[in-house]
């Protein structure tokens, strides 16, 4: 059980998260949804322990996240970047086997089998022996998904209870990966392991995780079912895009935005109370 | 029997008992290794095979190194004096086993020891900045270590005027340990700050510029120096800023040796953490590595091995970045296995190339810089121009 509690970051001056409270409780996938600038990836990290909230604590298992080292960590919660490196030197199969690193050496875990199950359920069992560096964007991706699959199971052999962070797992695949690496999480929630993936496709959320925390401007506007939490006046006005909302045979939100050509939205989007956006740099140096 | 059968025969036996031998080592070798998952079993009795023919090639370099000098010795009494000098027996060959004891056998230690020190020191912080190029000579690491060295040089006598006598031999090892560690926390400072907001590796024009910048700040610390010391001060100074082998005494070479033994022993037992800091610190971090405990630690390391080699042999460049480049080529990435291969080959082209300056105009001896240099040089303009490296340099 992963829990935040009223956890907030500031960075230079502004507000990057406030006053969130969430929790990603075994067995479910939840889903970090929201506008670029929301604060997903800066929650994602507190929730992974790789930095300390400015207000508010997190805990894991019970405990808060910043009394644990780094390995126990790495046996509790496994996690896989938004951009994992490029340039490694390593075979897929080798790469996968660095995240048998949290298992001791006296530790029951079979470490050959937990990495071919984890080349297969990350759909690169063929590159194997392919050098990483060689491979396509996507296909490194999901390599690096492999080795997080693998730490999950090294931590697990060693009594962690099993999280597992995903930073956007599928920007970078094409709609059959994007399934697949979804389908995955899913079953590794099925197993017991709680999976808090950030995603930018709110149908694809809809489809695959349990409840959707739908965050704006640093805060969590809601959080809930997906048919609860994607309403079509919320993201509407969320998202500054019209968004058209239709329900698939299982009842799931299928979101459409309805674009055009002469949006008036853009015109909102620069007038929007004159402050930039928060966490956007950019935006910050053209209005200083 | 033929005599001509009997010889093919005698070939025959050795070879096949040489190669018994061979697997031997080798099943022993994967044995012992801390197994990396992931490897096919049959790939990592070739890497084994790799580092111990590696280790072969350096010890071959070193007999030969033995034999070869101003008084060439033979096979049998290099064996004859090893044997009576491990045996504890008189020797029966005075001026050869005088040879060897004195002159021979520490500077090939010297040598196998500094090879492999400089090596491991680039291998890791190749691993540490995940950049090809980070070499402790170019960076800067070794300029640092020779301010420290000159500078007990030079003011040893004020400095350490109150010291120990015990103390006195340590006096260039630590200093130039000072200035090894001095540099390689800057560097650490300036990757930091320079590094790109993907949190790949330090680029490389952050590095070797920084480099470049420390250098010159060394060659005028050295500069000045060589201004306000004495003529002996000079001459020392000079005699070893050439670098080499040659001019070590036995209490010197223990210190480098012991030093550099630790730094190894210390650096080949992160294999594991160095592996998984090729994901990205952040990468790393979330896999269980305490990366600022491992940037101490390597980069403390690295700096003594490098420090410790430069206050016995002067200055040698490129060692710390051709050694880690071969060793991955023949045994690949994974540092369970770079390490150890990065350290005997280290060994083995200092070794070459001490042999490669004694043979050239004899019986002068240029500088054993000259030669890593000539090997060094092109081997890095290589490595600068090469595809895969040039896509890579922006990462």
């Amino acid at each position: 059980m992963l829990e935040a509690e009223r956890v907030g970051v500031s960075l230079g001056g502004s507000r990057i998260l406030d006053d969130v409270t969430l929790s990603a409780p075994a067995g479910e996938v939840l889903a970090l949804c929201g506008p670029n600038g929301a604060g997903k990836s800066t929650l994602l990290a507190l929730l992974a322990g790789e930095r300390a909230p400015d207000r508010g604590v997190v805990r894991l298992g019970g405990a808060p996240i910043g009394v644990f080292s780094p390995m126990d960590l790495a046996r509790r919660r496994a996690v896989l970047e938004q951009h994992p490196a490029t340039m490694i030197d390593f075979t897929v199969g080798e790469l996968a086997a660095l995240g048998a690193a949290p298992a001791r050496p006296e530790t029951e875990f079979d470490d050959e089998a937990a990495i071919a199950l984890a080349l297969e359920r990350a759909g690169v069992a063929h590159l194997r022996d392919r050098v990483t560096r060689s491979l396509s964007g996507g296909e490194r991706h999901r390599a690096h998904f492999a080795r997080a699959l693998v730490q999950l199971a090294a931590g697990r052999a060693e009594g962690g209870g099993g999280v597992l962070l995903l930073d956007e797992p599928t920007a970078s695949l094409d709609l059959a990966h994007q399934a697949s690496v979804m389908r995955a999480a899913r079953r590794i929630a099925g197993e017991g392991a709680a999976v808090i993936a950030v995603l930018h496709d709110l149908t694809l959320a809809a489809a695959f995780a349990d409840r959707i925390a739908l965050l704006a401007k640093g805060r969590l506007e809601t959080m809930g079912a997906p048919r609860d939490a994607l309403t079509e006046e919320r993201l509407t006005a969320l998202y500054g895009v019209e968004i058209s909302v239709g329900y698939d045979a299982q009842g799931r939100p299928r979101i459409q935005p309805v674009f055009s050509a002469d949006d008036p939205a853009d015109a909102a989007l620069e007038t929007e109370d004159g402050a930039p956006a928060p966490g956007d740099a950019f935006a910050e140096r053209r209005a200083s | 029997m033929e005599p001509g059968a009997r010889t093919t025969g005698w070939l025959r036996r050795t070879a096949d008992r040489g190669w018994a031998t061979f697997a031997a080592g080798r099943d022993a070798l994967v044995g012992r290794m801390p197994q990396p998952v992931g490897v096919a079993a049959g790939l990592r009795a070739r890497r084994a095979s790799m580092i111990l023919l590696i280790g072969l090639i350096a010890f071959a370099f070193a007999v030969i190194g033995a034999l070869y000098g101003a008084a060439p010795l033979s096979l049998s009494q290099l064996w004859t004096a090893s044997v009576e000098a491990i045996t504890g027996a008189d020797p029966s060959d005075r001026a050869a086993s005088a040879i060897f004891l004195h002159v021979r056998l520490p500077r090939m230690l010297l040598g196998a020891f500094v090879g492999a020190g400089l090596a491991l020191a680039g291998c890791a912080m190749q691993g540490l900045f995940r950049n090809p190029l980070a070499d402790p000579g170019l960076i800067g690491v070794t300029a640092g270590a020779t301010v420290g060295a000159v500078t007990a040089i030079v003011l040893g006598g004020v400095l350490f005027a109150e010291a120990p006598d015990a103390f006195k031999p340590y006096a260039v090892p630590v200093m130039a340990f000072l200035g090894a560690a001095l540099v390689t926390v800057l560097v650490f400072q300036v990757a930091g700050v320079a590094r790109d907001h993907t949190g790949q590796g330090a680029s490389v024009a952050t590095l070797l510029l920084a480099g470049v910048a420390i250098q010159a700040i060394a060659a005028a610390g050295v500069a000045a120096l060589a201004y306000i010391s004495d003529d002996q001060q000079l001459r020392d100074l000079t005699f070893w800023s050439l670098g080499g082998l040659g001019g070590a005494d036995w209490p010197s070479i223990i210190v480098a040796v012991t030093l550099i033994g630790i730094a190894a022993a210390a650096i080949i037992r992160r294999a594991r953490a160095l592996d998984l800091l090729q994901l990205g610190e952040r990468a790393a971090f979330c896999s269980g590595v305490d990366v600022a405990r491992e940037k101490l630690i390597l980069g403390g390391f690295g700096a003594l091995a490098v420090a410790a080699g430069v206050a016995v042999a002067g200055p040698i460049g490129f060692i710390g970045l051709v050694a880690p480049h071969m060793a991955r080529l023949l045994v690949g990435p994974n540092h369970v296995y770079a390490l150890p291969a990065s350290a005997l080959m280290g060994a083995a082209l200092i070794l070459a190339a001490d042999l490669a300056v004694r043979t050239i105009v004899p019986p002068a001896e240029p500088p054993i810089g000259l030669a890593t240099s000539l090997i060094g040089g092109p081997f890095f303009l290589y490595l600068l121009i090469r595809p895969s490296f040039r896509s890579a340099r922006h990462a």
